[in-house]
């Protein structure tokens, strides 16, 4: 079975992803009772950066994209935040994702600021030329903004390491000599870390299985259900299997499967590799996204768009914990459904900080030009996710509170703490 | 990481405070070590106070949270421990 993506859906989710993150901010700021001046510094991006450029197509036409950079907060230190290419990318889902991301870095404590980009553009209708000179061509563009100091872009939806090679490639050229930690994320031969790729994916999996354990399930048996399979939903996926946990349905853009028995990730990532979708893979019955938001299974993976659960289909969830491996996939109005009913929410923030975090450790290793091995890279990953969940269920338990305010309620009093100590300038 | 075991806000203790003032008194144990916290909200904001042996350390910040952060850093008491150890505060 094949699904046409539902176009309004996403644009829907999107412009609603601000929203989201703005209802999440002043819930928390009113927790913590942040005064006036703290909560609207906050409660906006600190710079924002809009770029129309123009890029000659293969075919001999020039063609306009358009570019966003955004910096939510830099009290904690240089901006970081992932670049996406997605055909409904737009400046209200940059900002969201760049508040998000200043939470996230603060949670789990790595110094950095939260910053995210994007080009609305759709990859896949682009040769790899077109792609190499759309990528070069932004990165010239956010010269001057992105720097090993400043701003240091990721991959992220529709972008890869290949992508990261380029834009390093670009910086270095223009600055005369090469300058490996201006981006995170690139292969390992060129300076990348050690299990970058499935970082965001690890964490996921570790997050999860932490928030299983406190529920007496334990990941070896459980059921599984993943919506999305790029490259968080895939390495998700995959490392849950080899956990033990049983894959029993998996959608992705073009369609879903599932098997009761057991999905094999690793023929589905062939069969994606071969038609473009896992749709209609051997041993497998189709499925369609509310079906699988809906199956009772241990765990759901969420590792798709924002705005994947609602008020409107809160009430079909019968997972017992949801893994939010995207950003904002379940909605602030969602969210006292689910708990009212007993289902555990990881937050976002918590759950898909894997990727920022091994992030910081590539930027770290290129400071310093040395490089730890993969054991080093998940070992490190785990301690700090590991602490990051134990604060959070401490804030939890002794305020009563979710998981989700607890997340927040951290990550906002270590940027506000952070910002009172600097002070104002002049 | 400094542990905080318990913390036990006791109405019987309640500080005398000015009108439109009111004042709070935990009692929290630190690595074993017992701090007394003083917290105090007046109109803008609150106070936070405790008591170190180089005299009494203070916080003030229009949130109860961080004003009890800077209170209490002195006894190498993490954000997340201060954060926990108030619980959650009701208007």
């Amino acid at each position: 079975m094949t699904l046409t993506p539902d176009r309004p859906r996403i644009a829907r989710a999107k412009q609603d992803a601000l929203a989201s993150a703005l209802a999440q901010f002043d819930r928390v700021a009113d927790h913590l009772a942040l005064d006036s001046d703290l909560r609207a510094l906050l409660r906006v991006p600190k710079r924002e950066f809009t770029v129309n450029f123009p890029v000659a197509m293969d075919d001999g036409h020039t063609e306009v994209f358009t570019g966003y950079r955004v910096q939510h907060n830099l009290s904690r230190g240089p901006a970081k935040g992932g670049l996406r290419f997605h055909p409904s990318t737009d400046l209200d889902e940059v900002r969201a994702l760049a508040m998000w991301m200043t939470w996230k870095c603060a949670l789990v404590d790595v110094p950095f600021g939260g910053a995210k980009g994007g080009v609305t553009v759709d990859p896949r209708a682009l040769t790899p030329n077109e792609l190499q000179r759309v990528t070069r061509r932004f990165a010239t563009e956010l010269q001057g903004l992105i720097g090993p100091e400043t701003d240091i872009p990721a991959p992220d939806m529709g972008t890869n390491a290949q992508t990261m090679a380029w834009i390093m490639d670009t910086v270095s050229m223009h600055a005369g000599y090469t300058v490996p930690g201006v981006v995170t994320g690139k292969p390992v031969s060129l300076g990348g870390s050690e299990a970058r790729a499935d970082a965001t994916g690890l964490g996921v999996m570790m997050t999860a299985e932490r928030a299983l354990g406190e529920l007496g399930i334990g990941l070896d048996g459980a059921t599984v259900a993943v919506q999305g399979f790029g490259n968080v939903g895939e390495a998700a996926a995959r490392l849950i299997q080899e956990r033990g946990g049983r894959l029993v349905a998996i959608t992705d853009v073009g369609g879903g499967v599932a098997n009761p028995h057991g999905l094999d990730p690793t023929a589905l990532k062939a069969h994606l590799a071969r038609t473009g979708s896992i749709a209609d893979a051997p041993d497998t019955t189709p499925i369609d996204n509310a079906t699988l938001l809906a199956m009772d299974v241990d765990l759901l993976v969420l590792a798709a768009l924002e705005g994947q659960i609602t008020a409107s289909n809160a009430d079909a969830v019968r997972a017992r914990v949801v893994a939010e491996g995207a950003n904002g996939p379940v909605t602030p109005d969602a969210d006292p459904l689910l708990a009212d009913r007993g289902i555990v929410t990881v937050p976002d923030i918590l759950c898909n900080a894997g990727g920022v975090i091994v992030s910081y450790f590539e930027w770290v290793q290129n400071l310093q030009s040395i490089s730890w091995p993969r054991e080093q890279v998940i070992d490190r990953l785990r301690g700090v996710l590991d602490r990051a969940y134990d604060e959070v269920a401490r804030l939890r338990d002794a305020d009563g509170i979710d998981a989700r305010l607890a997340a927040h309620a951290i990550a906002v009093a270590r940027v506000a703490e952070a910002q009172r100590i600097r002070g104002r300038y002049p | 990481m400094t542990d905080i075991d318990t913390w036990a806000p006791d109405a019987a203790t309640a500080l005398e405070a000015p009108r439109g003032w009111s004042a709070r008194r935990l009692q929290i144990a630190v690595d074993g070590e017992s701090i007394r916290l003083r917290l105090v909200r007046f109109p803008r904001g609150w106070v936070a106070s405790a008591d170190s042996v180089e005299g009494p350390t203070l916080g003030v910040d229009r949130s109860p949270y961080l004003a009890a952060r800077q209170a209490l850093e002195p006894f190498g008491v993490g954000l997340v421990d201060a954060l926990s150890a108030l619980g959650r505060l009701e208007d």
